[in-house]
C-alpha cells in the first residue's frame, strides 16, 4: 500500500502546470471578448426582433446551449476537416486544415458557446432598463446609438456584470477541454505529466488549486467592478467631473 | 410603425444574407488565403504542402520534397508514448515510428499530442493520418482504419488481488470467463476483452467499461470491487515499480491468447485512402525489425524483447 497518493507531488507539479496558463489565459480572454461582441450582437437581434436573423441566432443559441462543449470542439475541429475533405474531393482542390493552427477552433468554438450564453444575459440586462428611460432619451433627441450609448449600456452592464462573472468562470474550466483539439494548457499539460509519472490522481489536485485559484480572483475582480458599477451616485459624480 | 417593421424585415434579411456569406465564405474565404500560400510555399519550396493531394491518393510520384504526415498519440501509456520530463515525445511506439520514417525519406513525420479519443476523430477528418498509441485490431476499426503490420506482440497479464484465490487457477482467457472486470473504451485491452467475448459468447467475461484512472482501477480490484484487470505485461511492470500494489499478475499464456483472438498485436492504424503510406510503412517496418533497430527499442522500454516476427 505503498505510495498511492503522493501528496508532494500535488505541489511540486504546480510550478510545472503553470507553465501553460498563458496558453489557457489566451484561450479565455480572446474566447471573452468573442462571446462578448457576438452575444451582444445577438441580444440587439432578439431584442429588435429582426425578422430571419432573429429566427437564425435563436437556433444558434439553442443549438449551442443543447450541446456539450466537448461536443463543439469536436464539431469545428474534425468537422472542418471533414467538410473541406468533401470540399476538395468534389472540386479538386486541396486545401489543408493542417495549416491553421488548433488553437483558433478551441478559441472560436469556446468563443461562440460563450456567446451564446452571454446572450440571454446581456438581452435581459438590456431589457431590465425601463422603457420610460429609452423614451425621454428619445424626447430629448438622441439617435437611437446615442441612447443605447448613454442610456441603456451603463445601465444594463450593471446589471449583466454578475452573470457575465458567472459564466466567464464557466468559459475558463471549459478551457480545460481545449486537449480535444490538441491544445496544450494546464488541463492538457496535466495529462501529459500522468502519462509519464502514472499519477493522474495527484495532477487532478494541482489543477484543482490551479482552478480554484483563478476562480476567486475573477470573484473577486468582479466583485470589484460590481461595487465599482452598482453605486449611482459614483456614476454621477464621474459624468459631472 | 408599418415604415419600421419594413426597415426592420430589410435590415434582417440583409444581415442573414450577410452572415450565411460569411458562414458559406468561410470555406471561400479561405480559398484565396490558403491557395497564395500554396503558391507561395510552391515557389519557395516546390509542393511541400501538397501532403493532401498526395494523401487522397492521387499519389504525386514527381514530389521531390518530402510530403509531411500528422501522426497523433495521446501520449499515455507509459513506456508506449509519454512525455519525459525534459518535455520530450518519447516512448516505445515513438521510438519505434521515427525509426521507420528514418527509413522513408520521401515523408516528413509531425507527431501531435492530443486527448485520446482526438485520434479516432482526427483520423477520420483525415486530420491526422496515423494514430501511434499501442492500439489493437479488431472488425470494426478494421472497417473504419488501415492498419500496417505489426509493430508489438503484446502480452496480457490479469491483475488480481493478492489474496484472491481465483488467481491460482487461472492460465487462459477462459479462465476468466465469468469474471468482472473494468476497462476503458477503445484502449487494446479493452478490444482484446471484446474480441475475446464475441468470439466466446458463452463464456464471457463481465466488462464494466470507466474513463477511471488505471491507478483507480487497480486500488478497486485491490478492494475487491472487481475480480482483475487486465494490462499491457510491460506497463504492468512499470505501476509495480511505481506503486508497489498489493496484487499479484497473471500472465495470460500467449499461445492461447494467440488462438482466442487471432491477433494479439498492437499496430499503427492509418487514415482510410492513404494505402500506398501502409505500403512504405510496412516496409520500412519490416527492414526495422530485421536489422534489429526493433529489438534495440524493446530491450531499453521493456528489457526483453516483443518484436513481431516474421515467419
Amino acid at each position: 500500500m505503498s505510495k498511492i497518493f503522493d501528496w508532494q507531488l500535488v505541489f511540486t507539479e504546480i510550478p510545472l502546470l503553470l507553465k501553460y496558463l498563458p496558453v489557457t489565459i489566451q484561450l479565455t480572454l480572446i474566447a471573452l471578448i468573442i462571446g462578448w461582441v457576438a452575444g451582444l450582437f445577438i441580444a440587439i437581434v432578439k431584442i429588435h426582433r429582426i425578422p430571419v436573423l432573429q429566427q437564425l441566432c435563436t437556433l444558434f443559441v439553442s443549438v449551442v446551449r443543447g450541446t456539450p462543449i466537448i461536443v463543439q470542439l469536436y464539431l469545428t475541429y474534425f468537422g472542418i476537416p471533414i467538410f473541406l475533405k468533401y470540399y476538395n474531393f468534389y472540386n479538386g482542390t486541396s486545401y489543408n486544415v493542417n495549416g491553421i493552427p488548433p488553437i483558433i477552433f478551441a478559441i472560436v468554438a469556446l468563443g461562440l458557446n460563450q456567446s451564446a450564453f452571454d446572450s440571454e444575459t446581456i438581452r435581459a440586462a438590456i431589457q431590465s432598463v425601463e422603457k420610460g428611460q429609452v423614451e425621454a432619451a428619445k424626447s430629448l433627441g438622441m439617435n437611437g446609438l446615442q441612447i443605447f450609448y448613454r442610456v441603456l449600456l451603463p445601465q444594463a452592464v450593471t446589471v449583466a456584470i454578475p452573470s457575465l462573472g458567472n459564466s466567464l468562470i464557466g468559459l475558463v474550466k471549459g478551457t480545460s477541454l481545449a486537449f480535444t483539439c490538441s491544445v496544450v494548457e494546464i488541463t492538457a499539460q496535466g495529462k501529459i505529466l500522468a502519462g509519464n509519472s502514472y499519477r493522474y490522481f495527484e495532477v487532478y489536485c494541482s489543477l484543482a488549486i490551479i482552478y480554484w485559484v483563478i476562480t476567486i480572483f475573477i470573484e473577486r475582480l468582479f466583485t470589484y467592478i460590481e461595487k465599482k458599477m452598482s453605486v449611482p451616485e459614483q456614476i454621477a459624480e464621474k459624468k459631472e467631473a | 410603425m408599418k415604415r419600421d417593421r419594413l426597415k426592420k424585415a430589410i435590415v434582417g434579411v440583409l444581415g442573414a444574407a450577410t452572415i450565411l456569406g460569411a458562414l458559406s465564405g468561410c470555406s471561400n474565404s479561405q480559398k484565396p488565403a490558403e491557395t497564395t500560400t500554396a503558391k507561395a510555399s510552391e515557389e519557395s519550396k516546390k509542393e511541400e504542402t501538397s501532403s493532401v493531394a498526395a494523401q487522397s491518393g492521387s499519389e504525386t510520384t514527381a514530389a521531390a520534397e518530402p510530403v509531411t504526415i500528422y501522426a497523433a498519440t495521446g501520449g499515455s501509456p507509459k513506456p508506449f508514448t509519454f512525455v519525459d520530463s525534459s518535455n520530450q515525445l518519447t516512448g516505445h511506439n515513438i521510438e519505434l515510428i521515427k525509426a521507420i520514417f528514418d527509413r522513408l525519406p520521401q515523408y516528413k513525420l509531425e507527431i501531435e499530442v492530443t486527448d485520446f479519443p482526438s485520434i479516432f476523430a482526427g483520423l477520420d477528418s483525415d486530420r491526422y493520418q496515423i494514430g501511434v498509441n499501442n492500439f489493437a485490431k479488431n472488425e470494426k476499426r478494421k472497417e473504419k482504419y488501415l492498419f500496417t503490420d505489426p509493430i508489438f506482440a503484446n502480452e496480457y497479464v490479469a491483475i488480481f488481488a493478492k489474496d484472491n484465490k481465483k488467481a491460482e487457477s487461472i492460465n487462459t482467457w477462459e479462465d476468466l470467463s465469468g469474471l468482472k472486470t473494468i476497462s476503458q473504451s477503445g484502449i487494446n485491452i479493452t478490444t482484446a476483452l471484446e474480441n475475446y467475448n464475441a468470439a466466446n459468447p458463452q463464456k464471457a467475461i463481465n466488462i464494466e467499461y470507466s474513463d477511471e484512472d488505471l491507478v483507480l482501477q487497480i486500488q478497486d480490484v485491490e478492494a475487491g470491487k472487481y475480480d482483475f484487470v487486465l494490462m499491457d505485461k510491460p506497463m504492468f511492470e512499470y505501476y509495480e515499480k511505481e506503486f508497489n500494489f498489493n496484487v499479484t499478475g497473471v500472465s495470460i499464456s500467449s499461445d492461447v491468447a494467440k488462438d482466442l483472438m487471432e491477433e494479439p498485436y498492437s499496430y499503427l492504424i492509418v487514415s482510410k485512402g492513404n494505402e500506398k503510406l501502409v505500403e512504405d510503412l510496412n516496409q520500412a517496418l519490416k527492414e526495422v525489425i530485421e536489422d534489429g533497430t526493433s529489438k534495440e527499442i524493446n530491450l531499453k522500454w521493456f528489457g526483453s524483447d516483443y518484436s513481431p516476427s516474421y515467419k
